[in-house]
């Protein structure tokens, strides 16, 4: 339980994170049935960014802080499993103190490389607008709200558009995360020729990868 | 629906179960962390006692109003608040709760349970 200034439940709303703007500084407190599982979690927030994240099994006493947390929070946003948000005003720094583990940190630019994929993962669950993705002579760009693929075309190399662009990123996908480069800075434009219709699957496939990692790495 | 307001009394010390539950006797919300405990069951019992203890106030105070009903046994404590006109919100919990702070956590949450309904 964190301390705070309750404001208002909201069970009305299109995407949950949108709430965070409500307050100038706070969290969104919410909690959702995954099976037999009660879990919980809190989204602190500072000018509308999600600055940390604490996860709960409510029943089973667990804890999970920072970016696990905010994984875990926002697959369950994804899954549409949140019906209702507290919002609360609070002192962030003060809770990031007492909490320093719960702090998480978007980049919006840099080398696959030189992060894990849960970077990638999180920039592109948290973004709304484009990225532009580079691998070597390879290109793409996409425009992404909040996890899900609205519109992608290559910059350079085949010249694909919409769902085609979309895989074909995804099949170089593990070169991306390993030496490519992403950045949300740059102005793109797209044409209705750049529609994506399957917009989750670059999310998926890169949770996939994940997986893939994770079990090569022996977890 | 409830999920935020079920977690936020769990997370107390020594609460064991939360229900919502419509004035008739219907469980709108519930979940005991203890397995033992039906919460479907307690909510039909609790509101025939929060209906009770109306009728009481009613006989004995001339009003049909009560803030909160609290059943206690030697096992544990069941306490019940009022939330918005058509349901009550209550907590089964150990009998060495920290009663003032179960009431705190209840009357907050049995608002935010009005103001969904």
């Amino acid at each position: 339980m964190l301390h705070g200034r309750y404001v208002e439940v909201v069970t009305s709303f299109s995407d949950p994170l949108d709430l965070g703007g409500r307050v100038r500084e706070g969290y969104l407190h919410v909690a959702w049935r995954d099976g037999a599982d009660l879990k919980g979690g809190y989204l602190l927030v500072r000018e509308g960014e999600i600055v940390g994240a604490i996860a709960e099994n409510i029943l089973q006493g667990e804890v999970l802080k920072g970016e696990k947390a905010l994984n875990e929070i926002l697959t369950a946003v994804r899954k549409g499993l949140i019906k209702a948000v507290e919002i609360y005003e609070a002192n962030v720094d003060e809770i990031l103190e007492e909490h320093p583990s719960a702090r998480v940190e978007v980049d919006d630019r840099g080398t696959s490389g030189e992060r894990d994929i849960n970077s990638l993962l999180l920039l592109l669950r948290e973004h709304r607008g484009n990225v532009e993705v580079r691998n070597g002579p390879k290109a793409w760009g996409i425009y992404v709200e909040k996890g899900r693929v609205k519109a992608a075309r290559t910059l350079a190399g085949s010249g694909e558009r919409g769902d085609r662009a979309v895989k074909e990123m995804l099949r170089e996908m593990g070169k991306i995360v390993r030496d490519g480069e992403y950045t949300t800075r740059g102005s793109l434009e797209f044409s209705p020729g750049d529609a994506v219709e399957d917009g989750d699957v670059l999310l998926e496939g890169l949770e996939l990868l994940r997986e893939k990692q994770r079990i090569e790495k022996g977890f | 629906m409830f999920e935020n307001v079920i977690a936020d009394l769990l997370r107390v010390d020594g609460v064991k179960g939360v229900a919502v539950v419509s004035k008739d006797g219907l469980l709108i919300e519930g979940q005991a962390s203890d397995r033992t405990i039906d919460v479907e069951n307690v909510a039909a019992m609790v509101a025939t006692i929060y209906g009770t203890a109306l009728n009481v106030s009613k006989e004995v105070f001339h009003e049909e109003a009560v803030d909160m009903v609290t059943l206690e046994s030697p096992k544990g404590k069941i306490i019940t608040v009022e939330a918005g006109e058509n349901a009550v919100l209550t907590v089964i919990t150990d009998p060495r709760v920290n009663l003032g702070l179960v009431r705190i956590y209840l009357k907050r949450n049995a608002q935010k349970v009005a103001s969904m309904l």
